[in-house]
Order: C-alpha cells, then structure tokens, then sequence
C-alpha cells in the first residue's frame, strides 16, 4: 500500500500546508456552526416534556457527509490539489504505472484522506453523540456510509475533470450542480440513495421505535449502491484514463517525465 | 411434507397447554377496580420453561388511544403437572378481552381470551368466608350496591389491592390459618388501609383463638357463655324470635369498644386497625335466632358503616395534577453542557488547527512539528470532548425518578405509599426497571389516561419485579404511578395545651426522618432529624418555636414559597386532594411531614442507574387535649 506512489503522495500532502487542507478548515468551521445552533438550548426537563430529544447528532453527522462529499468533488476535479500532489491525468500520461495501481493508490488516497477528514471532524461529533443518544453501531455505519459517498462524488468529480476539466467555469459549475442533483435531488427521491435520509433513520428519534435489525437493510443498501456506483465510476474513469494514454505515447518509454511524476 | 413434519412438534406443545382463569372472586369483579385473576396451566407435554403473560386492555377509545398493560410471570412446569398464578389486574373495561398467553422459545404455547361481560357485577362485594352462614339478604336493596360473595379462602388475593371492589369480608367458621403467608399480610394491609372485616362467633371458637385472627381481633374468646333471652331482646330488638338463651363468646379484655351489649357480655366489639376496623360479632350469625331474623341486614349495615360508594371512573378530585416529575427532573437532574463550554472548546479547537496550518509555511524553521498538529489536535481533543461532554458531565443512559409519599396509619405497623415513578434515557432501547423494598401496583398516570396519552407497559407479576415500557424512544419520560401499603411504624401523639403542643414520637419506621416539621393549628415547629429507632419527645411553645404558617399551611415547611411546584408539594397536594380535603392537616389534627429514604429501591440491571428520589412521610395525627397541669408549669417556667 505505500509503495504506491499515489497513497504515499496524499499521506506526504496532509502534512503540509495546502489550500485543500485550509478549505476543509473552513468546513470544519461550519461543522461547528451547525454543532452549535443545534445544541440544546434547553435543559433535560424541557426535553422530556417535548418528547424530543436534541438532534444535534443528527445535524452534524449531515452536516459531515454534504461537507465530505462537496470536498471530496471538488478533489475530484481537481479544483485543488494537497501540497505536492499531482493530479491523475499527470499519472496517467507521465508515470510509468499499470492504471490499475494508479486507480487503486488514487482510491486509496481518497480513504485515507476523508478519513484526515473524519479524525479532524472527531471532536465535534463526539460532543454531539455524548448528549444525542444515538448507538455507537449507528454512528458507524453512517460515517461508512459518508465515507463511501464522497469515495463515489471522488469519481464523479475526477470524471468530471477529464472530460471537462481544461473548462474551469463548466467544470465549477458542473460540480456544484452534480452535488445539488445527486445530493438534494435524487436523494429526495429515492430515499434510500441519501445520506440525510440515512442519518435520520438511523441516528433520528424515530430509530426508537424500531428495532436495530430493521434499519440494517437501509444502510448496506446504501452502501451496496454507492460501493456500485463507485466501483462503475471507477471503470468509467479507467477507460477514460486508458482513452486519454492511448493518444499519448507510451509514458512508460518516455522515462525521464514518469521519474518527474514520480 | 418436510414443512409439516416440522410444525408438529410445535402444534403437538401448544396442544398440550391448557389455560383456565378465574377473574374476580368466585369469577365475578366489579370493572375499573383491582381484581385478583388466578391462572392455571395445565401442562401434558414435554417439560415447560417459559412465561405466562396476561394483557390487559384499557382506556377510553373514544377519547384517545388505549393502552395495553401486560403482566409476566415466569413459568417453569413439568410434564403433566399443573400450576396455579395470581395476578392483581385492572380491567378497565369490558369491551376487550383479558388475553392470557404461555409462551416459550419464542413460540406462543396457549391462547385464552377471557370475556368479562359475562362476569361483572356493578356492585360492591361482600365477601363471606363461611362453610355454612347464608349473608344474601344483604345483596336485597339496590340503594346500598352490595353483593355477597363466598369464595373459597385460597381464593382470596394475595396483594392487598385485590380487595379494591370489597366492601367487608365476614369471616364466620373459618380459619385464617389456612391463608397462604401472602394472603394474610393482603388481608392485614387491606384492613389497615380502611377496610372492614367483620368476624362471627362459631360454637367452634378455638378457631378465633388461633395466631392470625388473634392478631387482628379486639380480644381472644375465653370460652363462651349464655345470654338470656330477654337481654338478647333489649340489646337487638323485641321483634326478634328468641324464646330461650343463646350462647356468645366470652370475652376478656379487648382492645376497641363494644358497640352492644347484652347486660354486661359484649356482643359486637370494634377495634380500629389502621385506617379500618375489625368487628367481632361474638354471637353466630348463621345460628338460631339470627339466621331467621328479618333485622339482620339493619344489624349488619348499621355495624359495619360502610362508606357510600364511589364509582372509580369518575374521580374529580384527580382532574388536573401536576406530576411530581418534571420539577424533580428539573430541580436535581445533569443538564446539557453550557452553550458557552461548547464554544470555548470549539474556539479553542478550531483556533489550535487554523493556527497549526498558518505556521505550517514549507521552508520555516517549525514546519515539521506543527505539521504534524494537524493530525495531533483530533487525536488530543477526541479524549478531551469526551471528558467534558461525556459520562463526566452528561451521563448517558437510563436515569430513574421516584417521588414517593408515605403516610403512616395511626395505630398499625403499616403506612400508604403512593408513588410515582419515572424512567427515562439519553439513549434509545429497552429501559427495564426493576426495583425492591415495595410492592406497588403500578400504572400509567391517570391524567394520561384521561388525556388518551397512556403508554404500553409489560410488569412482572412474580418476585423478580420490574416494569418496562413498551416505548423506546429516547427522550421520553416514561410515567407511572402507582400504591402499596408498606411497613412504616410511626407511633406519634400531639397534647393540644395552651403554651402549644407537646409531641411525642417513636420512630419504629427503621428509617432516619429527616427536616420533620410538625404543622398544628397555623404554626409550623421544626423538629430536625430523628433516626431510626429513637424516641423524640417535646415540649413546644408556639411563641418561641413556632413559625406562623397561616393559610399556607405546610406548603411553607416544604419550600420556599416561590417554591410552588416543587416534587414534595406536589405530591402531598394530591394526597390532600385525593382525601377529598381542603386542606391538611384538618380541624383537630396535626401534620408531620418530613423526608426519608425511598422505600422503592431500583436493583438488577437497574441498580447502577442514575437516581432522583424523594420521598416525603406525611403522618396525620388526632390532637389530644393537653396535660393541664404540665401545661402550667410550662407557663409558669
């Protein structure tokens, strides 16, 4: 796993300062914005007399899984790289690599860095499970499930920056409106294909009444599918990829641009 | 084929459990009223390890949801044996069914569906424990709503709230002796409570020479002896058919009074017991020539003064209680960590990383450590969040509530405890509390009830007692209320003399009074603690020691007056409230009031469980006029 020079670029970049790491900040921030107007803001009592305890859990967790997926897009595309990160078009075309371990150390190189994400994100949700009651299990299953979907809006945004990446403004565009689609509106309409949707079932009140076996499906439908879509996603990208190799020459004979990529 | 073979195991076990029930006494209950219900599972199968569950449907459908109450009891039966279970239910209708299951592995063994239409009674019940004594005249008369029963002694209940719908119960000929140790205490508690047993004379009397009924009876007979006829005339009436002596028991001393004599013998003494009274009739009724006397009924109405009957659906005094609950919950419970702590530490979190990633310039001199920031500022604030939001500062998990207020009657070993109790969690899931110290029947508020907002509940009827709800949902304080009557010995008497009272209390109860205060004629006194088993006697003056309470009452000793909802307030205004009073502690009365230990102790699973309890003794005594001459010498000193 670190011998593959794409995992070992992003674990070298997360140490560095970067414009991805200070746009994640300030994520991070409106994380901590939502943590706090969805603090209870009465007592226990007042509460228990509303049968309805705080959702700030709830909020958060949401609240991570919009702000991973956005980033993890805009990764994607390239808007912005970590510091001495290349982008995958450069591996493509300059490195002497199989696409498939370019593939593989790219993917890999997304977990690893959502799961930065996540460790930076910790605290905040922390403080909102300590007083939002939901079950440990729970809360697992939906950071997976956030990390699966930004894996996936990782793809889609990748996709998007090579087919209309040398477009700044289409790509920018193209990104923003592919989240709202795919996040407010697909989501909206088939419930089970959304993360909020998720979240509240399994984090929400109304995973009370049910019993924990009964969301089970919901989740690893949810993960099934994103798992699907990322791993179609992924072909996509390799045959785009291989696309774009072929109408360059063989990198792997042009040794002096793979040695400067890698 | 194969989907058959396996299914008849299964069919041939259910086959083999049967299920008979006797609701009531003698299968006949009053609705909206306690009623024991004996079950019995007869087991012809395999050996049988399981549970026996009974459902109980209530509440009015027409003003909000019903609700179902569910009793379990754990069963263990072998092969062709049979068991009997009692269980203390609230029918509160008669539209549904009682359901009565047997369940085991998972699997439904029996199914009974118990009508109660055809087993009702509007009336009180009477309940004659006699092999031969015929007491029916007293059901003619529909004005006084009674209606003699004769159940079997092994009949009787064995939780003291199974006599809800009994009026009296007349022993005549029987033994008590053969009352299970349960039944007996039911019996004790019932009359302490307020309820009347009247006991005949028998030619037999050494059966009212035996333990229990000596314990309960104003005097042990000492043999019998005759009363001529001409006495027996002038004590009952001179239309009575008596042409020769007749035989009573005679007594000795005796605790109570004799409300008829014949001449010098007794013929029916009562003695108060707790809040009830037991009367001994030392004549047989069932003999010559009270079985064939039309005055009996007269007789036996005018003795046992049965309070008017009132009809457990309409209860207007309950209308609009506060639960005692919430204040606690408000007044003791962890709350949310502040706002403020959660944005210093956010402040802190975010400032430490935004600052990390400002130094973290490639080519400074402090590149590498504080790049290395980024990934140490989680992995410090992780275990940090947790320490000042978790289990420190905000418990997670279940917490219970109990407000409990123990009322102590005057001349008995035992007291009243209402309760209310309340759980409720942090956490979604199962919330099983199982408790100890009492047994109380338990169910859903009746302001719930009213209101259509009573919830699902599953009790364990058996020795292992808990209560669960149904509901699981985080957040929801989960409500009951319930009574018991309990060992709490408080002997206590107030003098009534001119300077002010003088006090003298022994308390037996085992537990430490605590902040006791005694509340007589406008004035509060403060007593401070008194431990278990001390004797506390005092001369109190009311110029000195007294605090002007006035209307108020002892609201003012529970509180602050702003003080107005708060949990022991409550809690005694219901008690007030429910004794159909205006005020305590009444013309002639005096009121101590005091805090004590919960006698509801949760335990098992519930046991380490975040507790808020309080639990107030409110102890009613008669003022007794004063020792004129101490009182003097108070004066004078």
């Amino acid at each position: 796993m670190r011998s593959n020079p794409l995992v070992t670029e992003v674990l070298a970049g997360l140490t560095l300062q970067g414009r991805g790491q200070l746009d994640y900040l300030g994520l991070l921030f409106l994380q901590s914005a939502v943590l706090l107007i969805w603090w209870p803001k009465n007592g226990i009592a007042q509460a228990l007399d509303a049968q309805h305890g705080p959702q700030t859990l709830v909020a958060v967790v949401i609240a991570l899984g919009v702000t991973l997926a956005y980033f993890a897009l805009r990764a994607g595309a390239e808007e912005f790289l970590l510091t001495g990160q290349h982008g995958l078009r450069d591996w493509a075309l300059a490195a002497p690599l199989g696409l498939g371990r370019i593939l593989r150390g790219y993917l890999l190189g997304q977990v690893f860095h959502s799961l930065h994400l996540l460790a930076l994100s910790a605290p905040l949700l922390l403080m909102a499970f300590t007083i939002s009651g939901g079950e440990w299990a729970a809360l697992g299953w939906c950071l997976a499930a956030a990390l699966v979907q930004a894996l996936f809006y990782r793809l889609c945004g990748a996709l998007t920056h090579l087919t209309i990446g040398q477009h700044r403004i289409e790509s920018h565009f193209t990104v923003r409106t592919l989240l709202i689609l795919v996040y407010a509106l697909v989501g909206w309409l088939a419930p089970v294909t959304s993360h909020v949707a998720l979240t509240s079932r399994l984090l929400g009140e109304g995973a009370a009444a049910k019993q924990a076996f009964a969301a089970m499906p919901d989740h690893l439908v949810f993960l099934a599918g994103y798992a699907g879509l990322s791993v179609l996603a992924a072909f996509a990208l390799h045959r785009l990829l291989a696309r774009e190799r072929r109408g360059t020459p063989d990198p792997r004979h042009h040794a002096g641009t793979g040695e400067a990529v890698s | 084929m194969l989907a058959l073979l396996c299914a008849l195991p299964a069919s041939r076990a259910a086959d083999a459990v049967d299920i008979a029930a006797v609701v009531g006494f003698a299968d006949t209950f009053q609705p909206g009223r306690w009623t024991p219900l004996s079950v019995t599972v007869t087991n012809r199968g395999e050996d049988l390890s399981g549970e026996l569950e009974v459902q109980v449907t209530g509440g009015d459908e027409l003003r909000g949801r019903s609700f179902v109450t569910t009793y379990r009891r754990r069963l263990e039966l072998q092969r062709d044996s049979r068991k009997t279970l009692q269980f203390t239910v609230l029918p509160h209708g008669l539209s549904r069914p009682l359901a009565i299951r047997v369940r085991a592995g998972g699997r439904e063994l029996a199914l009974t569906e118990i009508d109660l239409r055809a087993r009702f009674v509007p009336e009180r019940l009477i309940l004659a424990l006699s092999r031969n004594a015929n007491l029916d005249y007293l059901n003619a008369g529909a004005a006084d709503g009674l209606r003699v029963l004769y159940p079997h002694p092994e009949q009787l209940p064995s939780h003291w709230r199974g006599y809800d719908a009994v009026a009296a119960v007349v022993v005549h000929g029987v033994s008590l002796e053969r009352l299970s140790a349960s039944q007996f205490e039911a019996l004790h508690k019932w009359i302490a409570q307020g309820g009347i047993l009247a006991v005949s004379g028998d030619p037999d009397y050494a059966l009212l020479r035996t333990p229990r009924l000596d314990e309960l009876l104003p005097g042990p007979p000492l043999g019998m002896t005759r009363v001529e006829a001409a006495a027996l005339r002038n004590a009952f009436s001179a239309v009575i058919d008596v042409s020769r002596p007749v035989n009573v028991h005679r007594l000795g001393g005796f605790r109570g009074r004799a409300r008829l004599r014949a001449g010098e013998v007794p013929l029916i003494v009562e003695r108060a017991l707790g809040l009830g009274r037991v009367l001994y009739l030392t004549f047989d009724v069932a003999g010559h020539p009270f079985d064939r006397w039309d005055g009996m009924r007269e007789l036996w109405l005018g003795s046992l003064r049965l309070p008017p009957p009132v009809n457990p659906y309409s209860t207007p005094a309950e209308a609009g209680f506060e639960s005692p609950l919430p204040p606690l919950i408000r007044a003791e419970s962890a709350n949310f960590p502040a706002h403020t702590t959660v944005v210093l530490f956010l402040a802190l979190y975010l400032g430490l990383l935004f600052s990390g990633y400002w130094l973290a310039v490639p080519g400074r001199r402090l590149q590498w450590p504080v790049s290395r920031w980024m990934w140490a500022a989680p992995v410090l604030f992780v275990p940090a969040a947790w320490l000042l939001f978790g289990p420190l500062a905000f418990p997670r998990g279940a917490t219970a509530v109990t407000v409990a207020v123990i009322e102590p009657f005057p001349g008995s070993v035992y007291a009243r405890l209402g309760l209310d109790l309340g759980v409720y969690a942090s956490r979604s899931g199962a919330l099983r509390v199982e408790y100890r110290g009492a047994e109380p029947v338990l169910y859903p508020p009746r302001q719930a009830q009213r209101d259509g907002r009573a919830e699902d509940w599953v009790f364990d009827a058996g020795p292992r007692q808990f209560a669960e709800p149904i509901d699981r949902r985080r957040y929801v304080l989960h409500a009951l209320e319930g009574e018991d009557v309990i060992a709490f010995h408080l002997e206590a008497s107030v003098h009534d003399e001119p300077p002010g009272p003088r006090i003298v209390l022994d308390n037996a109860s085992g537990r430490v009074l605590d902040d006791l205060w005694l509340v007589f004629r406008g004035y509060a006194y403060e007593l401070g603690s008194v431990a278990a088993g001390a004797r506390l006697e005092r001369r109190l003056v009311r110029r000195t020691h007294g605090i002007e309470v006035g209307e108020a009452s002892w609201r003012r000793v529970l509180g602050p007056a702003a003080q107005l909802f708060s949990p022991g307030r409550l809690a005694l205004e219901r008690v007030s409230r429910e004794a159909g009073e205006n005020e305590l502690p009444g013309t002639g009365q005096a009121l101590l009031v005091g805090n004590t230990a919960s006698p509801l102790q949760p335990t098992g699973v519930s046991a380490d469980w975040p507790r808020r309890e309080r639990a107030l003794v409110a102890f009613r005594v008669a003022a007794m006029p004063g020792d004129a001459a101490s009182a003097g010498a108070t004066a004078a000193q």
